[in-house]
């Protein structure tokens, strides 16, 4: 997409007075710099959506399927409060609302501030545009203070953790590469660099940062995209850069070995405590306490202080969604993922291949982390799977 | 500290100024253990020793190996010793920290096993460690660097707590069974059996108070063997301490202080101290206490 059509997207949105939209935009530029920030554009288009919904005739739901998706979401949110209130009751529901079930209202509230596809490309090259000036700050302050350049510095000036800076960098080079395999590699020479540059300036983030899960899900991504390319045309091209890519994966488990082992290791008694609480409660899980108190809990009874003093979630999604709600609630919230996997693949669209690179990010992701209680993670991940839904021709 | 955002706030009373919590540290992780020496506070903080000059309005720290469990300090030798376990692997240490020097003189590694609870007899040169591997330890340090090995008593379940008095271990196991351990004659007793998990005991006299996980705190006489209990509903106690009237003070896991009447042994007080588990209590001046807790604070609080 050109800059003068995503020009002309914005100059259309001000024309039609779709300011719930714009709002959307800001949201997602400012997803990287600030939570808080990101947090209130998000609210202002919400707000202005209900307005222009009902006051001014606006389309609540741009395509069937994103509607169909949020009513999946709305009876995933449902199960989940309705589950609190018999496990607990309505006043600590209402109470602990805003720290353990709000941010699952996006799943249902995403798709209403969703348009047509051209116009839902915006809010990518918004989120690149916010990282980009993100990461310019980070490294400014760093060469002006002459720091190292790492997820410290990122964390510490933007309050970002590695794991969902890695999560947007993956997002926008998974929409590279579909962008890129669609072009069938037919490009112009300045194209051609500009596109390989900004392939390597991603991987030397995820390298710098020592995202360990993220150059991964990076070298899968590259081989899903490359590998149906392959033939004996163009084996010497594609060799040469599943080569670099080797040596590159090489040298980084070379010098983080020891991290991987520790971090999966750190993980494995974690998962384990969880594992142990999700056996207490298997159906219905545990909404009596928060997640964090749960698996504490779980630490303290097996004797493992120093996991029980760190504070720490599931990291993992799956476990933290059937610890939580329990296995029927992991059911649903798999039959609102199955209904958005059926509603892509059906269409026969071109987003199918993006659409299989974005749940291959994920679902890789949701192994080591719940980015799904982050601000960072549900927005992307509430948004993202509705963005496939919305195919070019609706 | 580089890549180490703690950011701590003394908020020691004015003269004249009367609230009734104050929140004395407010740090980024848990405070398993601390204590007060002449007008600073020391607290352990995941793997450092954090000491806090509030007239200055400065703070130092040092490393103490793992995740900190707890650490005494020794005030005639000057020197802090401190207890840690290793986040990964199956290591614990014990590294004795010298004041003047501002530095860790000796430590003690166990490569094999990690720490449940530990406490140091200063004056006889030892220290006692219930091990995650069922068994309990004394190593005497007063030839050290060379630690010696004196007793090994090995158990059937895990043990949570240990206490010293009088030449005596006491200790419980997690099925419930309270043990002495005599070092004068090495006999090892049973003095008293529950059914359920003892989250934290203390001996009182003639008197074992301790608390379950099922939120039941009991007075048992070792003596008459009478019972009393309080059974709190929803919450149990996770550090018994004891006051300067020796009056029984509870922190419990939702964060409550519980103030416990001596005589009718029922809740007096009951207050929302801390969001997150308490870990320790202790008493500052006649009335006015201190507690930390895995909110990563440390709080002033005061009873009346």
């Amino acid at each position: 997409m050109t800059k003068q059509s995503q020009y002309y997207m914005l100059r259309h949105l001000i024309n039609e007075k779709d300011f719930s939209f714009i709002a959307l935009v800001l949201t997602f530029f400012l997803l990287p710099l600030s939570i808080n920030l990101s947090s209130i554009a998000f609210v202002v288009a919400v707000v202005l959506k209900i307005y222009q919904s009902t006051l001014l005739q606006f389309k609540l739901f741009y395509s069937e399927s994103v509607q169909q998706s949020s009513v999946f979401a709305l009876c995933f949110f449902c199960y989940i409060i309705i589950n609190s209130i018999i496990q607990k009751d309505i006043q600590y529901t209402v109470a602990e609302f805003d720290r353990q079930f709000q941010h699952y209202a996006l799943l249902f509230i995403a798709p209403m501030l969703l348009r047509e596809y051209s116009f839902n490309k915006l809010l990518i090259t918004s989120l690149s545009c916010g990282l980009t000036v993100a990461l310019g700050y980070v490294l400014f302050i760093c060469i002006i203070t002459n720091t190292t350049f790492d997820q410290f510095a990122i964390q510490y000036y933007l309050d970002l953790h590695h794991t969902y800076l890695s999560l947007f960098l993956l997002f926008i080079i998974n929409q590279l590469m579909a962008f890129v395999t669609e072009k069938g590699m037919m490009f112009n020479r300045l194209t051609a660099i500009s596109i390989a540059t900004f392939f390597f300036i991603t991987f030397w983030l995820l390298y710098s940062v020592n995202s360990k899960a993220s150059i991964l899900v990076f070298v899968f991504l590259v081989i899903f995209y490359l590998a149906p390319k392959l033939s004996k045309k163009t084996a010497v091209k594609y060799g040469f850069v599943f080569l670099i890519l080797a040596l590159s994966i090489y040298m980084f488990i070379s010098k983080l070995e020891q991290s991987y082992i520790d971090a999966l290791e750190y993980r494995i008694q974690i998962w384990e405590a969880a594992v142990e609480a999700i056996k207490q409660k298997p159906f219905f899980g545990n909404l009596q306490d928060s997640e964090k108190n749960v698996i504490n809990f779980q630490h303290y009874l097996n004797g493992k202080y120093y996991f029980l003093d760190s504070n720490l979630n599931s990291h993992n999604q799956y476990l933290s969604i059937t610890l939580k709600f329990g296995l029927i609630g992991l059911i649903i919230f798999f039959i609102y993922l199955f209904h958005c996997c059926k509603s892509v693949y059906k269409k026969n669209s071109s987003n199918q291949r993006a659409f299989t690179g974005f749940l291959l990010i994920v679902f890789t992701i949701f192994i080591i982390e719940n980015i799904l209680v982050r601000h960072h993670g549900i927005v992307l991940f509430a948004f993202g799977i509705n963005y496939f839904l919305i195919s070019k021709n609706e | 500290m580089k890549g180490f955002k703690s950011v701590i706030f003394f908020l020691f009373s004015i003269s004249g100024f009367s609230q009734d919590v104050q929140t004395l540290v407010d740090s980024d992780f848990s405070i398993r253990d601390f204590t007060t020496h002449n007008d600073s506070i020391i607290f352990l903080k995941k793997r450092d020793i954090y000491f806090t000059e509030p007239k200055t309005a400065t703070q130092h720290n040092y490393f103490i190996g793992g995740y900190g469990l707890k650490f005494y300090l020794d005030d005639e030798s000057n020197t802090i010793i401190s207890g840690s376990n290793e986040l990964e692997r199956n290591v614990s240490s014990v590294r004795f920290y010298d004041i003047n020097k501002s530095s860790v003189t000796n430590t003690y590694y166990n490569s094999e096993s990690r720490l449940l609870d530990f406490l140091v007899v200063p004056e006889k040169e030892f220290f006692v460690a219930s091990l995650i591997e069922n068994k309990i330890i004394f190593i005497d340090y007063s030839k050290k660097p060379m630690y010696t090995k004196i007793i090994e008593i090995k158990l059937n379940a895990f043990c949570r707590k240990l206490a010293y008095t009088k030449d005596s271990l006491y200790f419980v196991t997690d099925k419930g069974e309270f043990f002495s351990y005599n070092l004068a004659t090495n006999e090892q007793q049973l003095i008293h059996k529950d059914e359920e998990l003892v989250t934290d005991f203390l001996i009182q006299g003639q008197d074992l108070i301790y608390s379950s996980l099922k939120g039941v705190i009991i007075r048992h006489s070792l003596i008459t063997r009478q019972e009393q209990k309080i059974n709190l509903s929803d919450d149990f106690i996770t550090h018994l301490a004891l006051d300067n009237n020796d009056g029984l003070i509870c922190g419990s896991w939702k964060g409550n202080i519980y103030k416990i009447e001596k005589h009718k042994f029922s809740i007096q007080i009951s207050m929302p101290i801390h969001s997150g588990p308490v870990f320790k209590i202790i008493e500052q001046e006649k009335g006015v206490f201190l507690s930390s807790s895995l909110d990563a604070t440390i709080k002033k609080w005061q009873l009346n």
